[in-house]
């Protein structure tokens, strides 16, 4: 029998054993010992990053603002990156847990990988903050998960609500992504249309990877609508907004939070000018709470902020509360200080005053704003 | 329904038509020429619109110039990517899985640089044309779009006339049918390959810029289309005029199903339609005499240790695995319990693809049948894991043998019906939601318990996937070294030759088939205990080829280089991920360079290793003949 590659083995030997002692003799930097610890698992990497990186600028910036005024516990962050990839959140969430031993930790921000990273943070009993919208998430019997942000039928609800009362729109029709995201939003569109003794015109269901709508818009067109609800991503909702315009379907356009940025108008164009969106912060309100977070958050990181880091600034705000409060490091006095926040005693944050009920689901006080030559102006509660 | 709207959509369909068309081809051409499935083909488009984009803004190069640019540029990195990782790997002939992997390297590591250079975010063309419609008896068209139509159909036609009137056109199809005898009539094989590479990549980037401002330019615009090119390609039989024809129609027919039935159907309709003419159409009457492991030596085993030998290092091997949880955290033993989980579908994937030589890109799927089916047992009947898994098991085995028809297929028929098959069978987790719970996924699924003992730590269900990791590998070690095993790789090594001595081959891949099917079945189900929530995306196309991945990186027709190959791809995204946007270029160089230089996989490593133990064996190996 033949051995083959006698010679070119020795060469990928040393590969090997390079890789395996990256494998095994894992750099663990070493953490102060006395501050707070608080882990982050977000996609920094792929289609997503976005997002990552929003989380931890939010975090960043409110860990300097406290470990500069000090008289605290200094807030360190360990951060790691999942691409997207839910295993990988999960082994993230232990690796952050159990080798950074965290009191807190922050993400995933896709929702299945939120979603994923719930059954450990409650076998570790750490509290964990994350803003994917899935409303799966909080619904798991888990003391230990807390949603900051609007849950896709909190917001899909509220937008159904302005759209017919206050647009006065009739005819709704919805298109959206086949993944969680998508599915949640749709679906709570279509209770909150319920709520109203409507139901959409037409729902039609698009793959994730798509880029070519025009069959499916077509089909809406029949439909007659008036409004057109596109959730999943916000250059999904770009380009269907743009490919509606070609085919002549001129349609009050609606979005959710994922649209919340500001690369959505620039994709956009002129086929987004005019939609309205549903968000939880908007950097144009004249609130100087707000404006002062803007603008230090421009000095800081020279872009606009979006509510995904308005978001995790506030969360860092109450672990550290809660642990000045307490005066230990420890995750159940983390998670007994946030759970009991209630409406009559709220957290104030930058995003207003704002609590969690019994399940974890933050309650907002959201916004609605339009875009207006390509800017996001905000058209009042 | 009025005929405006379908003659619209046709037009729209044809469009989009046009891009599966030029991506297709480049396709049809490398595997025509090579043998080969070019994976880097997609990020190739991704260059071409981002090429393309900067053209246009930096240097405001007007559009017909910047397309011929684009064109010139990306058809050199095509022919660079062939001289520089491709050549090296043919010359040394290895098996065309790892040029397929080699090239699954190049697209992971070519989009992640697109990434760093371009940055993440999707990019608008400047506007080239107005976008008031242009009215034809009715139907709105853009300007934009007859534009495609117009450069994509006119490359085509072009294309068309070098290989039916050009002598090296003509030299190329003839060295294409039968290289040896084109030698011998002077053709330069090596000259045809990198034209071959040179004109693939043209046609990918003449259809980046094309479709970029249809779209967006992003980092992820040439993956997108990836699966729709090679499923044009299969339709036109992967021939020049075939696969134009099979693009433009796959344009339409997805078009129509999404605007005239239901977008959710759509993707159902399309894969549903290919694999009926890939069955109707490409099946061989004669068994091709080729599969996917061709170059893979035939290993006896017993061939690195004696035999009574075996049975003690093993039985070490084993005992000493099960006290890794002592000395290891949570988080390791955590990466190595889904690795087991992985390394569990990959034995049956070793034995589909490695002892047979059937490639399959469609394995995820009857890992996610196996997942569903244990998750679903086990929260809405209350089963115990003694019987979610064994029943995980069946299930998947059962899929497997209502899908062994696709088995008739051979060579690249059978890899893209696989790989139709799996995004069926992941369209339908998707669809059926009331059994389902559709995209929301399966919460809150059980950990795995028996005789009142749950097994709801780490350590635990290490211990529970090694037990179940041990049989499914002695119960392959025994089968590949039955005469069922030796028969496997003869069907792999020459199916005819098989056939001829009397071996009922298509049995055999059949039982193959199935068998493998059922351990990805059981590692599914073991799967959804551990992880408790599935949802779909975890059982996509990346997914199977990540399997892939991981049989080839480990060894092909190796039972233990597979799980090796498991541990490798499981670990190596944890342990790089401190390189930030360089992981995935470090991943994707590494899947490249381990394909160049360690075409056996990590097992021949361990092999080496294990004969350096063994002096008087190495030595008595060396002098024997090959």
């Amino acid at each position: 029998m033949t051995v083959e590659c006698l010679k070119p083995c020795t060469r990928p030997i040393v590969v090997l054993s390079v890789g395996l002692s990256m494998m095994f003799g894992v750099v663990s930097p070493s953490w102060a010992e006395d501050s707070v610890k608080v882990g982050m698992v977000g996609p920094l990497t792929g289609a997503f990053a976005s997002m990552g990186q929003s989380q931890v600028s939010g975090a960043e910036m409110r860990a300097d603002e406290l470990n500069t005024a000090g008289g605290r516990a200094k807030i360190s962050l360990l951060s790691e990156d999942d691409n997207s990839d839910c295993n990988q959140s999960a082994n993230a969430t232990v690796k952050l847990i159990t080798q950074g031993k965290v009191t807190a930790i922050i993400g995933a921000d896709n929702s299945p990988c939120a979603l994923a990273m719930v059954p450990l943070t409650q076998r570790y009993k750490v509290p964990q903050f994350t803003f994917g919208i899935g409303s799966a998430i909080t619904q798991q019997g888990s003391h230990y998960v807390f949603r900051v942000a609007p849950a896709a039928p909190q917001q899909a609800k509220a937008l159904a609500a302005f759209v017919v009362n206050t647009l006065h729109k009739k005819r709704i029709a919805v298109m959206y992504s086949d993944d969680e995201y998508g599915a949640s939003m749709a679906n709570g569109m279509k209770q909150g249309l319920s709520a109203l003794g409507m139901e959409p015109v037409a729902s039609e269901v698009f793959p994730r990877s798509d880029q070519d709508f025009t069959g499916t818009l077509s089909t809406i067109k029949r439909a007659e609508p008036d409004a057109l609800f596109t959730t999943g991503s916000y250059t999904a909702s770009a380009l269907i907004a743009k490919q509606a315009k070609q085919l002549g379907l001129n349609v009050q356009i609606l979005g959710d939070t994922g649209n919340a940025t500001p690369k959505y108008a620039e994709l956009g164009g002129s086929a987004v000018e005019g939609a309205v969106l549903v968000q939880p912060f908007a950097p144009t309100d004249p609130n100087p709470k707000i404006q002062d977070f803007v603008t230090k958050f421009k000095a800081k990181y020279n872009r606009v902020p979006d509510g995904w880091s308005a978001e995790i600034y506030d969360v860092i705000g109450m672990i550290s509360d809660a642990v000045a409060a307490s005066g230990k490091v420890d995750s159940e006095s983390v998670r007994a200080y946030v759970a009991a926040f209630t409406p009559e005693k709220p957290y104030q944050g930058v995003l207003g005053a704002w609590s969690f009920d019994a399940k974890g689901d933050a309650t907002f006080p959201l916004k609605f704003i339009q875009i207006k030559d390509g800017q996001n102006v905000l058209l009042g509660p | 329904m009025d005929l405006t709207t379908v003659a619209q959509l046709v037009v729209s369909g044809l469009t989009i038509g046009c891009v599966y068309s030029l991506v297709g081809l480049g396709f049809a051409l490398t595997l025509r020429a090579t043998d080969l499935i070019n994976f880097a083909q997609g990020e190739l488009v991704t260059l071409g619109a981002f090429i393309g984009l900067s053209l246009l803004g930096w240097f405001g190069l007007p559009f017909p110039i910047t397309f011929m640019l684009t064109i010139a540029i990306v058809g050199v990195v095509g022919v660079a990517m062939e001289r520089a990782v491709l050549r090296p790997i043919i010359r040394r002939k290895g098996p065309m899985l790892n040029l397929l992997i080699a090239t699954l390297g190049l697209s992971i590591a070519l989009q992640a640089m697109v990434l760093i250079v371009w940055g993440r975010e999707p990019v608008t063309y400047p506007p080239l044309f107005s976008i008031d419609p242009v009215m034809i008896l009715g139907v709105r068209a853009q300007k934009l779009n007859l534009w495609i139509m117009g450069l994509g159909l006119s490359v085509m036609a072009v294309l068309q006339y070098f290989f039916k009137r050009t002598l090296t056109g003509v030299s190329w199809r003839a060295a294409a049918l039968d290289p040896v005898t084109a030698a011998l009539y002077g053709v330069n094989r090596s000259r045809n390959v990198a034209l071959t590479f040179g004109i693939s990549g043209a046609l990918a980037g003449g259809a980046g810029v094309l479709i970029a401002p249809l779209f967006f330019a992003s980092f992820d615009l040439g993956h997108s289309v990836l699966i729709k090119a090679f499923a044009a390609a299969a339709i036109g039989g992967f021939g020049v005029a075939g696969t134009m024809l099979g693009g433009l129609a796959l344009g339409v027919i997805e078009t129509l199903a999404a605007g005239l039935i239901s977008s959710e159907y759509k993707n159902i309709i399309m894969y549903g339609l290919l694999l009926a003419i890939l069955m109707f159409f490409f099946r061989p009457d004669l068994p091709a005499g080729r599969s996917a492991g061709d170059g893979v030596r035939a290993r006896l085993r017993g061939q690195t240790l004696a035999k009574r030998r075996l049975a003690a290092v093993s039985v070490m091997a084993g005992l000493l695995w099960l006290t890794v949880p002592l000395l290891a955290g949570a988080y390791e033993v955590r990466v190595m319990n889904l690795a087991m989980v992985f390394g569990i579908a990959v034995l049956g994937l070793q034995l589909i693809v490695g002892y047979t030589g059937q490639l399959s890109f469609g394995h995820a799927a009857f890992f996610g049948i196996g997942a569903y089916t244990a998750a679903i047992l086990a929260m809405k009947l209350g089963q115990p894991v003694l019987v979610t898994l064994p029943c995980a098991t069946l299930t998947a085995a059962l899929a497997g043998l209502i899908l062994t028809p696709v088995l008739r297929l051979s060579g690249h028929y059978l890899a893209i019906a696989t790989l139709a098959m799996g995004e069926i069978v992941f369209l339908l987790i998707n669809t059926l939601k009331s059994v389902t719970n559709g995209a929301y996924g399966l919460y809150g699924i059980p950990a795995p318990g028996a005789f009142g003992v749950e097994i709801d730590t780490d350590e635990g269900f290490f211990v529970l996937a090694s037990l179940v990791m041990f049989a499914v590998l002695f119960v392959m070690h025994r089968l590949t070294g039955s005469r069922f095993g030796r028969a496997l790789l003869a069907v792999r090594e020459n199916e005819r030759a098989a056939l001829a001595s009397g071996i009922d081959a298509t049995r055999l891949k059949t039982q193959a088939f199935v068998i493998g099917s059922a351990c990805a079945g059981l590692a599914g189900g073991l799967y959804a205990h551990y992880s408790a929530y599935i949802n779909p995306n975890s059982f996509t196309f990346e997914t199977s080829v990540e399997m892939v991945t991981m049989v080839v990186i480990g060894g092909l027709g190796s039972m233990v280089g597979g799980l090796i190959g498991a541990l490798a791809v499981v670990a190596m995204p944890e342990y790089l991920r401190w390189l930030a946007e360089y992981r995935l270029i470090i991943y994707g160089g590494l899947l490249v360079l381990f394909m160049m230089f360690l075409p056996g996989g990590l097992m021949d490593v361990v092999r080496m290793a294990v004969l350096r133990l063994q002096p008087n064996r190495l030595r008595a190996l060396k002098a024997a003949p090959p």
